[in-house]
């Protein structure tokens, strides 16, 4: 609107300055100029017409005055048209004083008349009479007649003033010498007079007439006029030229307009077209299935390419952190290798620093050669280009990727339509990758929630089944003992009998292991400190695995002190289990990668198995360089009895599960077969980091080198043991089996301050060593050790007079405070 | 050629224009000269013969000839201008001095007003230099018809005939301009040609008898032509009246009206000096001078020698030369004004 107001204002104000130009190009009242030339010019040919015609009258050559009357009044009717129609004051003066000598011309002129028409007659008489008197016979002496015509005649040639005093006397002496009766003498005298008193005036006024100004007024009025004529002439002609170069001028600006109309039509063409290319890359990415858009993406860089006439163009997707390159889709004219260092290309333009390049959050680079020296000049140099642009793509402010359009030779500009639209098409690109996204997390998400319900669900039926096999179980194992009392241990019932006692408990092992997985068993969460935790863990695996399987351990700074809320154990158990199956998947031989460190989760993230709830977490990696899981086994790799080895139980991995799901926490496994795999196990962080001192802390030294016997059928874990006992300030003396450990007790009974032993062997149990020994030393506290999860019954417990019942694996702490809780007693009581 | 110079550019045309104006300017009176001789015979004499030019302009003079006879032009509508000027006549009103609006007499003769428009100036005081001003003059001034512009203009438009007849020759509404241009238009198409004295000019033979032919010599020999000239036979200039003798020598009473000019220049020189009239259509406008103190013409023809020539004519002369003056009296709208009195030639 205000353009148009605008508008109107500029050609209503052309259209005035070319009318003014006009006007002052058109010769100034052209007609009224020349009308007053030819007044002047009638003016002055009349002047001379009326001078010859006094002439001529004067010396009776002119019988009439009509024409003098006719030159007067021509005259006079010219002044007043001068006058009337002059309007310039300059000449104004001028023009008064040639009226007022045409005035006074046509009284000089009126005198001349009357004078002259007396003179003429009385001349005409004067002679004509005088020749009468001649011829009449008269009394007038013939003297006195020839003195009155020879003075008369001199007097008319030449009319001075002595001439006229001595015709008047000759007249004189003629009146008195005639008789007053004679008419024709007195008629001779009275014209002879008239003639001496008339002539003079006469002439007087013909050479008033000649020496009157209006000629000369009236050619300096004409000098005047024909001097205002040339200059305005000259100044019309300077607007005349003025208003033609406007006239070029606007011819001028009207064929630029033109141009500039084809222009504009050709880029709005161009710009349709450009429109439409979009809009139907946009239509074809609809269209898209989700498993064709890496083709329906290269498609479109195609076409795009084409439009725009570059060489290449690629789209790279980058990861979260928006530098680093996740997948890159290239088309290249001619097949150009462009596909070369893109990834540093996010990085650069996440860091670009030339602002003048910068248009519409796009980088446009007309010409890599004249950039100024920088990094961004190497950096796209080095790809042997001559121009760039760049389309970031966004989503919101979290950056998607790029677009990139590589010319090898051609340099050129784009306008800022150009590149509007360039982020019109980079947009859809995006959404277009934003839905591919959303696509996969939608059925990663779907995959999950399907593994969560069915691990629910297994994990339901499993407790249903574990927990009515174990009272089975209980029943079974007392009755058994109770018959192992009853039957003499050589018989062969009594060995029968414990065979079955021996089978049931590993089936207690078995459902203890199921009810961890279903998440039935109870335990108390305490503080833990997560680094501790791991390196006990590994101890353990380095004691347990080949010495051909190497464990590296990194922790992260924060990771250090993180602790959780959380049974030790278990935790313990995870990374166990984690790496007892890297070490199979490398078939013990390679190294496993363990490491810890801490997480902060902004948003709900879904992982492979699980979600994680925002909060902070700690996150325990596994990674092998194993064969690997396909996507298949990988989809059940945490269910119970799920398993790929022939030996294994199915019940590691569903173990972890249930203990990270019990720990709020949730897992990661990502894997490539033939590559190898990664675990991740998240565990919620614990509000407060627990440094030292803390009761999860390293144990006290609580023993004073009493004796421990230590019963445990797999070497590495009774070296193991002895290990920690003796770290513990006890004097261990380990057995790998329960049958030598009775055998040296029964020798030197007193030897032992406390028996601590595995409850599952192959020979003797630890129940049944326990009842062994307190056959022979009643009081002796023996600790138990299992593996299961699920205590022993209380009964079978107090039948064997255990003190407590410790799981595996063994923790330090843990130990040692069993250990202290049940020697002091009998130390002090030793001391004492 | 002046059509082709429009064709050229404005300051060429211009220059051609004045050129051709300057070039009829030049040759005008010799044309004349040849218009005079039109028969092939050669008369270089100091009268010429009214020229016979077509009307122009008829709407405007039929509108004049409608408002010179019409009353409305005075106040109370008492006269019209041909109330004083009898065209069936010499134009004039053959009394010795005119009758104002009241009736009582005005200071002089009254001038015929046949070939009016051949004058140089007008009235006996030749204190008029166009007829306009003459009429104006003779409409406001209160002895003669005291009308004013007022009253007569809203008179002339409240007839509708005067509308239409001044919308016909002008256009627009009825003003004093228009008045006065179409009585002056009028008065001047008032001319009398083909008198037989201009026949005789022209060359016809037969047109004036012997006897007019030697009247016409003696009023050039006796010196009458020295004043009495040109087309209209006089009216071109001034003169004395009283060179040799003065005509007013003897009066019991002079009047203003015998001061002639001076009354309005006021100047010495002009004491009694006139207007030299008109001596064409003369037998019919008796009686004569200012003052019509000349009965006949015989009279005024005695007392013009005397006291303008210095002479003292013989009966016989006078007798031609009254002849020759009737030989002066032409044709109005295509008959012989002497006809239509039928006052013949004497």
């Amino acid at each position: 609107m205000k353009q148009v107001a605008w508008s109107v204002t500029a050609i209503a104000g052309l259209l005035l300055a070319l009318t003014w130009l006009t006007i002052r190009a058109t010769t100034p009242d052209t007609e009224r100029h020349e009308r007053i030339l030819g007044a002047l010019q009638t003016l002055i040919l009349n002047e001379s017409t009326l001078h010859r015609d006094v002439l001529r009258a004067r010396d009776g050559l002119l019988s009439n005055y009509d024409p003098l009357v006719h030159s007067l009044k021509e005259l006079r009717e010219s002044g007043s048209t001068i006058q009337r129609l002059n309007d310039d004051a300059d000449t104004e003066h001028s023009v008064r004083d040639l009226r007022a000598a045409l005035d006074e011309q046509a009284s000089l002129v009126e005198t001349f008349k009357s004078r002259n028409a007396l003179l003429q007659n009385s001349l005409r008489y004067f002679g004509y009479a005088i020749q009468q008197l001649d011829t009449d016979d008269s009394d007038q002496p013939a003297a006195i007649k020839g003195s009155v015509a020879s003075e008369m005649l001199r007097f008319v040639g030449s009319p001075s003033q002595d001439n006229a005093a001595s015709a008047g006397a000759s007249l004189d002496r003629m009146a008195a010498s005639a008789s007053p009766s004679r008419q024709d003498i007195s008629a001779v005298v009275a014209h002879g007079r008239l003639i001496v008193s008339t002539l003079p005036a006469v002439d007087g006024s013909v050479a008033g007439l000649l020496a009157s100004p209006v000629g000369d007024r009236a050619r300096a009025v004409q000098g005047r006029y024909l001097e205002q004529h040339a200059q305005a002439l000259s100044e019309a002609n300077h607007f005349r030229l003025v208003l033609y170069a406007t006239a070029i001028l606007l011819a001028g600006s009207l064929a630029y307009m033109f141009v500039r109309l084809g222009i504009n039509a050709r880029n709005l063409r161009a710009r349709l077209r450009f429109e439409n290319l979009i809009a139907e890359i946009s239509t074809q990415f609809i269209a898209l299935h989700p498993a064709r858009m890496a083709d329906g993406i290269r498609q479109g860089l195609a076409r795009l390419a084409g439009h725009a006439g570059v060489d290449r163009a690629y789209l790279l997707e980058s990861s979260a952190d928006g530098r680093t390159l996740d997948r890159a889709h290239v088309w290249s004219a001619d097949n150009l290798t462009a596909a070369t260092n893109l990834d540093r290309l996010l990085d650069l333009v996440a860091c670009w620093s030339l602002p003048t390049h910068q248009r519409q959050r796009c980088i446009q680079v007309s010409s890599v050669q004249s950039m100024p020296l920088s990094v961004e000049r190497t950096a796209l140099a080095a790809r042997g280009i001559a121009s760039w642009l760049c389309v970031p793509l966004w989503r919101g402010e979290r950056r998607l990727g790029m677009l990139g359009f590589e010319t090898t030779r051609r340099e050129g500009d784009r306008t800022d339509d150009d590149i509007a639209l360039f982020r019109t098409a980079g947009e859809i690109f995006a959404n277009a990758i934003e839905r591919d996204r959303t696509e996969s997390e939608n059925q990663a998400l779907q995959t999950q929630v399907r593994r969560a319900q069915r691990l629910e669900a297994i994990g339901t039926l499993t407790g249903g089944i574990a927990h009515n096999f174990n009272n089975i179980l209980g029943a079974v194992l007392g009755y058994s003992e109770m018959a192992l009392g009853k039957l003499t241990a050589d018989s062969q019932p009594g060995r029968y009998v414990r065979e079955a006692r021996q089978a049931g408990l590993r089936a207690q092992s078995v459902v203890d292991q199921m009810l961890t997985f279903s998440r039935r068993g109870e335990h108390a969460h305490r503080i833990v400190l997560m680094r501790s935790v791991l390196d006990e863990a590994v101890q353990l695996l380095r004691a347990s695995l080949p010495a051909t399987v190497v464990i590296t351990v990194s922790t992260s700074a924060e990771a250090d002190t993180a602790a959780v809320r959380g049974d030790a154990t278990q935790l313990q158990q995870v990374v166990m289990n984690f790496c007892t199956n890297a070490a199979h998947a490398m078939d013990d031989r390679g190294t496993i990668d363990v490491a810890l460190d801490t997480a902060d989760v902004g948003q709900e993230a879904p992982l492979s198995h699980g979600t994680l709830a925002k909060g902070r977490y700690i996150r325990l990696t596994v990674r092998d360089t194993g064969r690997g899981i396909d996507p298949e086994t990988l989809e059940r790799i945490f269910e119970p009895f799920f398993t790929t080895r022939r030996a294994g139980t199915g019940l590691g991995l569903a173990t972890v599960h249930g203990i990270i799901a019990d720990h709020g926490g949730a897992l990661n496994v990502s894997s490539r077969p033939g590559f190898g795999s990664r675990f991740e196990a998240y565990v919620a962080a614990a509000d407060t980091d627990v440094h030292e001192a803390d009761d999860t802390g390293a144990p006290v030294l609580t023993g004073r080198g009493e004796t421990i016997l230590l019963v445990e059928d797999d070497r590495p874990l009774m070296l193991l043991g002895e290990e920690m006992v003796a770290s513990l300030g006890y004097e261990p003396v380990g057995f790998q089996s329960g049958a030598r450990a009775l055998a040296n007790f029964q020798m030197d009974p007193d030897r032992f301050d406390l028996v601590l032993t595995d409850q599952v062997m192959p020979e003797i149990t630890g129940m049944e060593l326990a009842l062994a020994v307190h056959r022979i030393r009643p009081e002796m506290p023996i600790i138990l050790v299992t593996g299961q999860s699920a205590p022993l019954s209380r009964e079978t417990l107090q039948a064997a007079d255990i003190c407590e019942v410790l799981r595996k694996p063994l923790l330090l702490q843990e130990l040692g405070d069993a250990l202290a809780r049940h020697l002091p007693v009998r130390a002090r009581r030793a001391v004492g | 050629m002046a059509r082709a110079a429009s064709k050229i550019s404005p300051p060429y045309g211009a220059a051609l224009r004045s050129l051709a104006l300057a070039s009829v300017l030049l040759f005008g009176p010799a044309t004349r000269a040849e218009q005079v001789v039109g028969n092939g015979e050669q008369r270089d004499e100091p009268i010429t013969p009214i020229p016979t030019t077509a009307d122009t302009r008829p709407d405007t003079i039929r509108l004049g000839e409608r408002l010179f006879s019409d009353a409305r032009l005075s106040r109370d509508s008492v006269v019209a201008c041909s109330a004083c000027h009898h065209l069936a006549t010499g134009g004039d009103d053959d009394r010795a001095l005119a009758t104002g609006l009241d009736g009582r007499p005005l200071d002089f003769n009254t001038p015929t007003i046949f070939n009016v428009g051949l004058n140089a100036r007008f009235d006996w005081r030749g204190n008029f230099r166009s007829l306009e001003e003459q009429n104006e003059s003779a409409l406001l001034d209160p002895r003669v018809m005291h009308d004013d512009w007022n009253s007569l203009l809203s008179e002339l438009r409240a007839d509708a005939t005067y509308r239409e007849a001044f919308a016909g020759a002008y256009g627009g509404d009825i003003d004093r301009e228009q008045v006065l241009d179409a009585l002056a238009t009028y008065e001047r198409s008032l001319v009398t040609p083909n008198g037989r004295f201009d026949r005789h000019l022209r060359g016809e033979t037969g047109a004036i008898t012997a006897d007019e032919e030697r009247g016409y010599q003696l009023f050039k020999s006796y010196g009458c032509i020295a004043c009495h000239q040109g087309v209209n036979v006089g009216g071109n200039l001034f003169q004395q009246f009283g060179i040799f003798h003065d005509p007013f020598a003897g009066r019991p009473v002079t009047t203003e009206a015998d001061l002639g000019r001076f009354t309005i220049t006021g100047d010495p020189a002009d004491r009694h000096v006139f207007r030299v009239p008109s001596l064409r259509n003369v037998a019919l406008t008796a009686p004569y001078f200012h003052d019509g103190s000349a009965p006949t013409l015989n009279d005024a023809v005695e007392i013009m020698a005397r006291n303008q020539l210095g002479r003292t004519l013989a009966r016989d002369d006078i007798g031609l030369i009254v002849k020759f003056l009737n030989t002066l009296t032409g044709d109005y709208q295509g008959r012989s004004l002497a006809d239509r009195t039928g006052n013949g030639p004497q």
